[in-house]
């Protein structure tokens, strides 16, 4: 509204007199009406067509005013006219300026371009949800800590469904595996289990046939899929015929319904979403809230209401179920908070400053319009003494400012071209939608609206100089030699100060997280992610009962295969990431006895996995003391145990911890003897802490869910295939649930940041050396006007050391002030960064030092090759000269 | 200006379609900038709304073409709000586009363009 009530400040008079007032209050209605139904997508464009109608109403009432008769109308175009040729033969005789303004504008323009793709493509384009903006995600947290549980249980979605006024719709979804079995093979397919209602509360569309009748919500009538619209693709080959086709998907025929919108992919990408009955178990586990829980507002109400009403459920269910529901409360977080909430910060910091980057480039083109505007201020007088006003002269500076700007939209669309290349290069899989990217025509607009925006900017303060300038004053001046006067060089001079205070500041932060990323591969993980497969299976019989005995028969197989140097098996892997591997580590209550008995029996928390001899081997993980698990254990053999490190200094601190015994309360497990300690590993990579964990033997506690580690000798990925042959030879009915080299596992958990790093470094880089073609510019402008008091210090005499440290002088003066600003800047952006950082104090000194010496560095070097110019005039040339 | 000021109905077409579906609207009743935009867009189907920059530039073009005018407020109605009505000279106008598109659709069934 505010920016609609300045574009009416500028109609013409008797227009706004008589008609501004109703066009604010028509557009304020149309508001009202239209904003509810509105996504983010659809407010922005609202607005930006109300802007554009009102100043195509400014343009059309001025060219009106111009002149009530067509000659004169004519004149303006033709004036106009005049000055695009005037200003591209202008901008063509100085190819230099020219070609160092576009360069830099497109620069600025290209960068700004490619983060602004990611942005679009990330945070702004609509979901592939029908009004996404009325979906909730719903979780439960914990009202003493506010911990999320990540969703709520069956049960408590279910009587929250029940009772809710204010959302229409309530459902879970529950994280499934279907084994596909096609050619009497079985792959595992991704699946999410829905309860009744999901579609409609996500807004999913369909490509295909339909959605699921209320009725296939039961139990024996729920044997009905939808595909996803990319497995519709890859598997099914886009055939429409596969509607009604049946599959059999664990053992059991299902029918192929419907396919869902391209690009739905919610809560994650799956191949099939099926229907999820109630359970018979639902009840009974209404403690164990992880189940996806999707919500719609119901229509009219919005997002605050329903938090109230929420709070009053939430309040109920915990005084009727208080064991299962004690500190009961429920969150409703909007989807696209849900979805993007970790990654907007960053992606907006990343796009701050890539803005900086633009305005130093902005900046240098400022600077160089400056100095030519010093050489051209004969000219603009010698247009105001004929009887130009400063309108034309400000025209005709607008006018250039437009062409420059449109140079370096098409550089900058140019190298954003690349620029997204190289984004895509650094596989941002934390981004969702990045498969997006592209220079759309949003993208587009924005560039060439950046681009023309900065030039013109760039070029109004010397043009508002220049026009100001009397014309008496610079026509008496004469040749413009000895003009350009003390202001212009002083706006330059601050000009280029700014530029090397926002390029340290880029620098400061892009060297805070290059040293964090730094200390963060340093750290020991505890075990080797390189030359590692990690391929989950769950195993299951022809009934589809859970199956033991596949484990140790595929472990021989696979030792079996050429390249795989080890094979281990757990059942909780470290990395694990739920997107692919699945990690089943149990928090579970362990008692532990001091041997002595001089204190009770406490009980502690510690993760739980089983695994089997070959795991420690395959994984590279140490054992510190004692012995790993062998073939000693059996089924009817005493139980066992192996401890972490953590767990032992913790838990065990007495001498040795081996032979000492641990109290599980899980299973019918109770006291095991500890047989040795495994090293610490970060479970969740580099950035998190080693926990507590303790140990069982597979072979003592069998499991049908788990994830066999090979060491192979060449590049674990490829032999995905191969390991997937030798199980399917070992039995065809196990399906790979998902097959990652571990090291990739890793890259995810880094990948944001090395994301961030990367590109904050390349920006900085590019503020750098705009920076340093600055105080390049400025230096040599600098000298080049003052050629004639140079040649006549030499002439009198004045040695060339001299002249030399004049210039120098006068850089280091900038480059100081520049230095000394950005690094009272850099300071609050660390403080603003500290959430980033690792292994080091936001005020990390060497950063700063090293940062501050080296752009200091830079401005001098920019400033040595004019100083050596100036060196160089001969006495007589630079007196000739005048 | 003022030349254009009263031309005769007949030859005043062919008409923008803003300006058509502004006389429309006004053609059914009185009303205010938000009430003609509202109209617009629902008589079709969303596919034409107006925004107050497009409309107020027809509004001051038909104001001085004298096809519509100011009506009087009625008591107690916000000040900020102008009610516009269609004149007798824009009917007219009206009506003489109406009749040129009629005509060439007319024309299009004959050509069998259109099911006749």
């Amino acid at each position: 509204m505010s920016v609609l009530r300045f574009l009416l400040g500028w109609l013409s008079r008797p227009f706004r007199d008589e008609h501004g007032d109703a066009m604010l209050t028509t557009v304020e209605d149309h508001w009202r009406a239209a904003k509810p139904q509105l996504g983010a997508w659809g407010r922005l464009t609202f607005w930006m067509r109300q802007w554009t109608a009102v100043i195509r109403l400014i343009i059309e009432l001025e060219v009106q005013a111009l002149g009530a008769s067509e000659e004169r109308r004519a004149l303006w175009i033709l004036g106009v006219g005049a000055d695009v040729k005037h200003s591209l033969r202008a901008l063509l005789n100085r190819p230099g300026f020219t070609a160092v303004a576009v360069l830099t504008l497109g620069l600025g323009v290209g960068a700004t371009t490619t983060m602004f793709s990611a942005v679009n493509a990330v945070l702004l384009r609509p979901l592939p949800f029908a009004g996404a903006e009325s979906v909730l995600v719903l979780e439960q947290v914990d009202t003493r800590d506010g911990t999320s549980s990540g969703g709520l249980s069956a049960a408590n979605a279910r009587d929250i469904a029940g009772s809710t006024r204010s959302l229409s719709h309530v459902a879970i979804a529950e994280n499934h595996g279907l084994r596909l079995t096609q050619d009497g093979r079985a792959v595992s397919v991704r699946t999410w289990l829905v309860s009744n209602g999901f579609m409609e509360a996500a807004g999913a569309g369909l490509h295909l046939g339909r959605g699921f009748l209320p009725d296939e919500f039961t139990e024996g009538r729920d044997r009905v899929v939808l595909l996803s619209h990319e497995s519709w693709l890859t598997r099914f080959g886009a055939d429409s015929a596969v509607i009604g086709r049946r599959l059999v998907l664990d053992g059991l025929e299902h029918t192929v319904v419907g396919v869902l919108q391209p690009g739905f992919a919610y809560p994650s990408a799956a191949g099939f979403w099926g229907p999820r009955p109630e359970r018979s178990w639902d009840d009974e586990r209404r403690g164990s809230a992880q189940l996806h829980t999707v919500a719609r507002l119901a229509p009219g109400v919005d997002r605050s209401a329903a938090q109230l009403e929420l709070n009053g459920l939430a309040r109920g269910l915990a005084a009727s179920h208080p064991v299962a529901n004690a500190n009961l409360a429920v969150r409703a977080t909007p989807l696209r908070e849900h979805l993007f909430g970790d990654i907007r910060t960053p992606l907006l910091l990343l796009l701050a400053a890539v803005a900086l980057v633009l305005a130093v480039a902005s900046a240098n083109v400022a600077g160089l319009q400056l100095a030519r505007s010093a050489g051209r201020a004969h000219e603009y007088a010698l247009r105001s003494a004929l009887g130009a006003n400063t309108g034309h002269v400000l025209r005709l500076v607008g006018v250039e400012s437009v062409l420059l700007g449109l140079g370096g939209a098409v550089l900058g669309v140019l190298l954003a071209h690349f620029g997204v290349g190289l984004v895509r290069t650094l596989d941002p899989a934390h981004l969702p939608n990045i498969q997006g990217l592209s220079l759309d025509l949003t993208v587009l607009c924005f560039s060439v609206g950046i681009a023309v925006v900065s030039a013109v900017a760039a070029g109004l303060l010397p043009a508002v100089r220049a026009a100001r300038v009397g014309p008496q004053t610079a026509l008496s001046q004469g040749s413009s030699r000895t003009s350009g006067g003390l202001r212009a060089g002083s706006a330059r001079d601050r000009l280029v100060m700014g530029e090397i205070a926002v390029a340290l500041l880029l620098t400061v932060a892009a060297g805070l997280l290059v040293r964090s990323f730094d200390r963060l591969m340093g750290e020991d993980l505890g075990f080797e992610p390189e030359g590692r497969l990690a391929v989950q299976v769950f195993s299951f019989d022809a009934d589809h009962r859970p199956s033991l005995d596949f484990f140790p028969r595929a472990v021989d197989a696979l030792r079996a295969l050429p390249g795989v140097e080890a094979v281990g098996l757990t059942s909780a892997l470290p990395l694990a990431d739920d997107e692919s591997i699945l990690s089943r580590a149990v928090p579970t209550p362990v008692a532990t006895e001091d041997p002595g008995g001089t204190r009770p029996t406490e009980e502690r928390l510690a993760h739980l996995s089983a695994i089997d001899s070959g795991y420690a081997t395959a994984m590279g993980i140490q054992v510190l003391t004692g012995r790993m698990f062998d073939s000693r254990e059996r089924a009817e053999s005493r139980k066992v145990a192996m401890v972490n490190e953590t767990f032992a200094r913790r838990h065990l601190p007495a001498a040795d911890p081996v032979g000492q015994s641990v109290d599980l309360a899980w299973r019918d497990a109770g006291a095991l003897e500890v047989v040795g300690v495994l090293a610490d590993v970060r479970p969740r990579g580099y950035e998190s802490d080693p926990r507590p964990e303790i140990f069982v033997s597979l072979s003592q506690f069998p499991t049908n869910g788990l994830t066999f580690v090979l060491k192979t000798r060449t590049d674990p990925g490829a032999m995905t295939q191969a390991v997937r042959e030798s199980l399917w030879e070992v039995d065809a009915r196990q399906a790979v649930w998902a097959a990652r080299p571990v090291a990739e596992l890793l890259g995810g958990w880094v990948r944001q940041r090395r994301f961030n790093t990367a590109l904050l470094t390349v920006f900085s880089g590019l503020a750098i050396s705009l920076a340093a073609i600055g105080v390049y510019g400025l230096m040599a402008f600098s000298v080049e006007q003052r050629l004639r008091e140079m040649g006549i210090r030499r002439a009198l005499g004045g040695g060339v050391m001299d002249i030399m440290a004049m210039v120098m002088k006068r850089a280091s003066a900038l480059a100081l002030i520049g230095v000394g600003v950005g690094l009272a800047a850099s300071l609050a952006v660390a403080w603003l960064l500290r959430g980033l950082l690792y292994g080091i104090k936001p005020f990390d000194w060497p950063t700063f030092l090293v940062v501050a010496t080296c752009m200091f560095g830079v401005a001098l070097a920019a400033a040595y090759l004019p100083a050596r110019r100036a060196t160089k005039v001969h006495p007589m040339m630079a007196l000739r000269g005048e | 200006m003022k030349s254009h000021k009263r031309s005769d109905p007949d030859s005043a077409g062919p008409l923008t379609h803003v300006v058509y579906h502004i006389l429309l609207a006004l053609a059914t009743g009185n009303r205010h900038g938000y009430g003609i935009v509202k109209h617009v867009s629902e008589r079709t189907q969303g596919r034409l709304t107006l925004e107050a920059g497009t409309l107020y530039a027809a509004i001051k073009r038909m104001k001085d073409q004298e096809w519509i005018e100011e009506a009087p407020r009625e008591a107690g109605a916000d000040s900020r709000r102008r009610i516009y009505a269609i004149t007798g000279l824009g009917r007219r106008v009206l009506l003489a586009e109406s009749r040129r598109l009629e005509d060439l659709v007319q024309l299009a069934r004959e050509a069998s363009v259109l099911p006749g």
